[in-house]
């Protein structure tokens, strides 16, 4: 088991109302899972991926991450904590325009104690399992959506995480390119990487071993 | 459109108060900076051309050179050098010459008098080269008589009040010059080199004998102008000028020779500084003037650089905007208008806030108060025109750059929050520019600061402090009773409790000696030294009251009989002299001026005689004696405690000897610090506008830096997503910045340090520039660097990362 969510209720004030974000959900996954989270607009996808991710608080319930209670813990450790085990990748890519792709893959690496030549040896590694080394020194900006979704992956990857989040990683590409990214996942999951993913889209759903539909914040099925 | 145009952008400015207050109060404070300044310049720039044709006055200055050594510079000339010209050169159509006298005034009749008017003693031609209007009396010959003056409109009114001046008396320094008033002139203005009260005939002299129509060609007494004729060139009259000298003026001594050199009247002001100034040094010299031009030009492009900065910055924020007017149907050009006025719009606050500084006197008056344009600000259009033309400049400058850029932009793009790519190189140059601005400023400003403190600091070599210091009678000039009533006024002073010593003396520290003189050598050396002596008249009891220790030999005593022919020296002229030793100078033979022989019995310590502007003198030091005693100084060295109260009763003895003159007495501390009151105000408008400049930048930079963090926003969490520490996030921040600062400091550093180099370069006693100083402002500018950054840099450690990246 990687993490543990149990009566999990994440709300706003509005007016007199309190409206839930998060309203009671309950979620287990184990390691090498690949879950795809769905719902309508609003319903919460996002959200519980945050907190999933740590990026974001909740107001009641309990929330295990490799055994560490979530809820118990500082700010600090929370964000070392995400740090060490989690990867993330977003609908709109979020590279960081003045850095090159090979910068880019580079960046987490900074932040944690790698010498230069380890990070040297990690980047080419995974340009070279992306099949990016002749896009090393461009810009984002010089890429396709695609591109930049595969430098994205693989700046989440670059750190070994256990577990990826990926929120619509493939709302901004169309279908060709959704579908190498997908082929992407399947493959890293089969490799032993926990992903969970939200999507609009069955067929992307389909790539995960289980879907979960949320409305309104509520799990509606847990199916596998 | 433009109903809600205004609606929209008030909403906007109040929205960003930070933004909008930087924005118009850096504009306003740099606008008024830099005019105020520029009016500065232009007045003090303005001195002495406000008559018609002043362009053809120049005067003629005299320097006298040693074995071809310049030793002499002054502003007089010989007093036969006027008529000479006139009679000799064609190309002169007028001159006139006057000597400048400081006088005790008396209306007898009202019984009313002031001393220390200030005398000219002029040729009849005086108005013919300046044309200062007359108003009243003799308008054409109003001092051909001997016991004529003229005097100024702001005189007569102080002694006539609404009385006719004009055939009244006024007694100069007593009884035996009664001058009968025959014009009444206008004001001089104040930016005139001419400082007078009255002009009085010279003829006067000439009935008197002490004075001849004709001069000679051995002293240089007088101050001489000349008015040239339209179109006769400097060079020429300066070669003519030389051929004549070389005709009548003979040294008799060869080693000693002089040149006559002219100088536009209208540039004494800012260029003359010689010897024999009428007003001496003003501490305003040309250098000066342009180093606060550059300032002045500095300001206001630092304010402009800020204005543009941030409103490029902010209007970066405002994309979405432009897109959806952009749907609703504006087109390009409305949009760059809409760009245009906003700027004119912040301009125009920026004026507001310009009259609100101005009005309230917040900057500058204080220091400006002494000069005219300050009084009539209100009524001064082209001053108002100017401060609305510079704001209107910066703000069209500062609207274009995003009415170009922005007003392109495709609203397919900016809807969807795409933001346009910054120039960065414009934004990080603009910056660098602030940054070496600020680094000089400071660096600047410390050293200044720094010299300033040390010339007021450093030991003098007398003792200034506890001196009562009383201007001598000036009835008793060449008065039969002139050196009885001063041994007696002495005597009976001394006598009084609390005084310490009292001494009378020509002239006190502070002042420039009254004579000077090449002519003094060894009597067994025929070698003469390249320097000029100055001729100190004191009495035995000068070195005690002002604490000067004699080294070698003996003071002057109180037989003054015994000491016709004695001198004492200072150990600069017994070096100049070239003795070997203060020792070996005692009892030798000194040779003056006219060959007379003089003994030497002493010699005391160097002191600043002029404070520490100029170098120290070769002074030589001779007793008062009957001949020589025209008006000087009596000081009075007394306890600290009884200083004070001491004034009346000295005044009460005065009063019995002197009953012809007023009694005027300042204290020496103070007096000898007003000789830097000049350097002092120049110095405070140097200080006040350089912190506003360092202001306007740092205003800058705070608000320019927030934009970027806000821009950095997305970036900044998406770094906190994958790992990015605090310590990280502000690192990443401060290092943009540092790189600045270094290479602003390499181009600042050098070139503030050649600049201040050269200011400095002008005091003889100087401070190096020092390190720690570099230091410090560099310390100074990475601290504000650092508030600023850490200031927003820690409001975006605050933000949740997952509030920032959602698209």
């Amino acid at each position: 088991m990687i993490l543990q969510l149990k009566d999990i209720f994440k709300w706003v004030n509005s007016g007199g109302n309190r409206i839930f974000l998060l309203n009671n959900v309950d979620l287990t996954v184990k390691e090498g899972e690949f879950i795809s989270i769905m719902g309508a607009s609003g319903s919460g996808k996002t959200t519980l991926l945050n907190v999933i991710g740590m990026l974001d608080n909740f107001d009641e319930g309990e929330y295990t991450f490799l055994d560490e209670s979530v809820h118990d813990l500082k700010e600090k450790h929370r964000a070392n904590l995400y740090k060490e085990y989690i990867g993330f990748v977003f609908q709109a890519y979020h590279l960081i325009d003045e850095l090159t792709v090979y910068e880019n893959i580079e960046t987490p690496l900074l932040y944690k104690k790698h010498s230069r030549s380890e990070r040297k040896a990690m980047v080419a590694d995974m340009l070279d399992r992306f099949n990016i080394v002749g896009k090393k020194d461009l810009f984002p900006s010089q890429l396709s959506g695609g591109q930049q979704q595969l430098v994205g992956i693989a700046r989440a990857l670059i750190s070994n995480p256990k577990l990826i989040l990926a929120d619509e990683p493939t709302g901004n590409l169309n279908s060709e390119q959704g579908e190498e990214i997908m082929q992407l996942f399947k493959k890293l999951n089969d490799e032993g990487v926990t992903i969970i993913q939200v999507t609009h889209s069955e067929s992307n759903a389909a790539y995960g071993s289980r879907t979960i539909h949320l409305k309104d914040g509520m799990v509606v099925n847990n199916q596998s | 459109m433009k109903n809600n145009f205004f609606k929209l952008y008030i909403r906007f400015l109040l929205k960003n108060k930070l933004f909008t207050f930087i924005n118009v109060f850096g504009l306003a404070i740099g606008v008024v900076t830099c005019v105020m300044l520029l009016k500065y310049v232009d007045y003090q720039t303005s001195y002495d051309s406000f008559y018609p044709d002043y362009n053809q006055v120049y005067r003629i200055n005299t320097d006298v050179f040693k074995n071809n050594q310049i030793v002499d510079k002054t502003a007089k000339s010989f007093s036969a050098l006027a008529p000479t010209l006139e009679a000799e050169l064609v190309e002169v159509e007028a001159t006139t010459r006057f000597e400048h006298e400081k006088c005790l005034m008396d209306y007898r009749e009202k019984d009313f008098k002031i001393n220390d008017r200030d005398v000219l003693w002029v040729d009849n031609t005086f108005f013919d080269v300046f044309k200062f209007k007359i108003l009243k009396g003799d308008k054409t010959t109003p001092l051909t008589r001997p016991f004529t003056t003229a005097i100024s409109s702001s005189t007569a009114k102080l002694y006539f009040k609404n009385e006719d001046p004009i055939g009244k008396i006024v007694n100069l320094n007593g009884t035996d010059y009664p001058m009968e008033v025959t014009a009444v002139f206008e004001d001089v203005p104040k930016n005139s080199h001419i400082k007078c009260d009255f002009l009085t005939s010279i003829a006067t002299g000439y009935s008197k004998g002490w004075d001849s129509p004709n001069g000679n060609w051995k002293r240089t007494s007088k101050y001489t102008y000349v008015k040239l004729k339209k179109g006769i060139t400097t060079e020429d009259f300066q070669s003519k000028l030389e051929i004549l000298l070389n005709k009548y003026y003979d040294s008799k001594t060869p080693e000693i020779r002089v040149s006559l050199n002219i100088i536009p009247v209208k540039d004494i002001h800012l260029k003359a500084h010689f010897k024999d100034e009428i007003t001496p040094s003003s501490g305003v010299s040309i250098t000066r003037i342009n180093f606060l031009f550059i300032i002045a030009i500095i300001i206001i492009v630092v304010a402009w650089v800020n204005f543009i900065n941030l409103t490029i910055s902010k209007s970066m924020t405002r994309t979405l905007e432009i897109g959806i007017k952009k749907t609703l149907g504006a087109v390009k050009f409305s949009l760059m208008g809409d760009f245009l006025l906003e700027s004119i719009f912040m301009s125009v606050l920026a004026f507001i806030v310009a009259v609100f500084l101005i009005t309230t006197g917040t900057l500058f008056i204080d220091q400006f108060t002494e000069f005219d344009f300050i009084r009539d600000i209100w009524t001064n259009v082209s001053f108002w025109v100017q401060i609305l033309l510079f704001m209107l400049l910066g703000a069209i400058i500062a609207g274009l750059y995003p009415a170009i850029n922005l007003s392109k932009l495709l609203p397919s793009k900016t809807l969807k929050g795409i933001l346009p790519h910054q120039n960065m190189l414009l934004k990080r140059g603009l910056v660098t520019f602030q940054f070496i601005v600020a680094i000089g400023l400071i660096f600047g400003t410390l050293t200044i600061y720094d010299q300033l403190t040390f010339m007021k600091t450093k030991e003098l070599g007398f003792n200034a402090a506890n001196k009562l210091i009383i201007r001598a009678p000036k009835s008793m000039n060449s008065h039969k009773l002139a050196f009885s009533n001063m041994h007696s006024f002495k005597n009976t002073v001394s006598e009084l409790s609390g005084v310490n010593s009292i001494s009378a003396s020509r002239s006190i520290p502070g002042q420039q000696v009254l004579y000077t003189s090449p002519y003094f050598k060894q009597k067994s050396k025929d070698k003469i030294s390249e320097s000029n002596y100055q001729m100190a008249i004191i009495d035995h009891d000068f070195f005690d009251t002002y604490n000067i220790p004699l080294i070698a030999g003996r003071n002057f005593t109180s037989n003054y009989e015994n000491h016709i022919s004695d001198i004492i020296l200072n150990e600069k002229s017994v070096e100049l002299l070239g003795f070997e030793s203060p020792e070996e100078a005692l009892n030798q033979q000194v040779i003056g001026p006219e060959n007379k022989e003089y003994t030497v019995i002493g010699v005391n310590k160097n002191y600043h005689q002029h404070g520490l502007k100029s170098d120290l003198q070769p002074t030589i030091y001779k007793y008062v004696l009957k001949y020589n005693y025209i008006h000087g100084h009596y000081s009075i060295a007394a306890n600290k405690e009884l200083l004070e109260s001491l004034v009346p009763k000295v005044k009460a003895i005065w009063s019995e000897i002197y009953p012809e003159d007023t009694f005027e007495y300042f204290f020496m501390d103070e007096y000898f610090n007003k000789q830097y009151e000049q350097e002092d105000s120049f110095m405070q408008i140097f200080l006040i506008a350089s912190m506003i400049s360092i202001l306007i930048c740092c205003l800058g930079l705070y608000g320019l830096s927030a934009y970027t963090a806000l821009q950095r926003k997305k970036e900044t969490a998406i770094r906190k997503i994958i790992g990015a520490s605090v310590k990280d996030i502000f690192i990443l921040f401060f290092k943009e910045y540092v790189y600045l600062v270094i290479f602003s400091l390499l181009i600042a550093l050098p070139i503030s340090y050649y600049m201040l180099e050269s200011w400095l370069s002008n005091y003889v006693y100087r401070v190096s520039i020092s390190l720690l100083l570099v230091v410090l402002s560099v310390l100074i500018l990475f601290a504000v660097v650092l508030i600023a950054v850490l200031k927003h840099t820690i409001s975006l450690i605050k933000i949740n990362p997952s509030d920032n990246i959602k698209v």
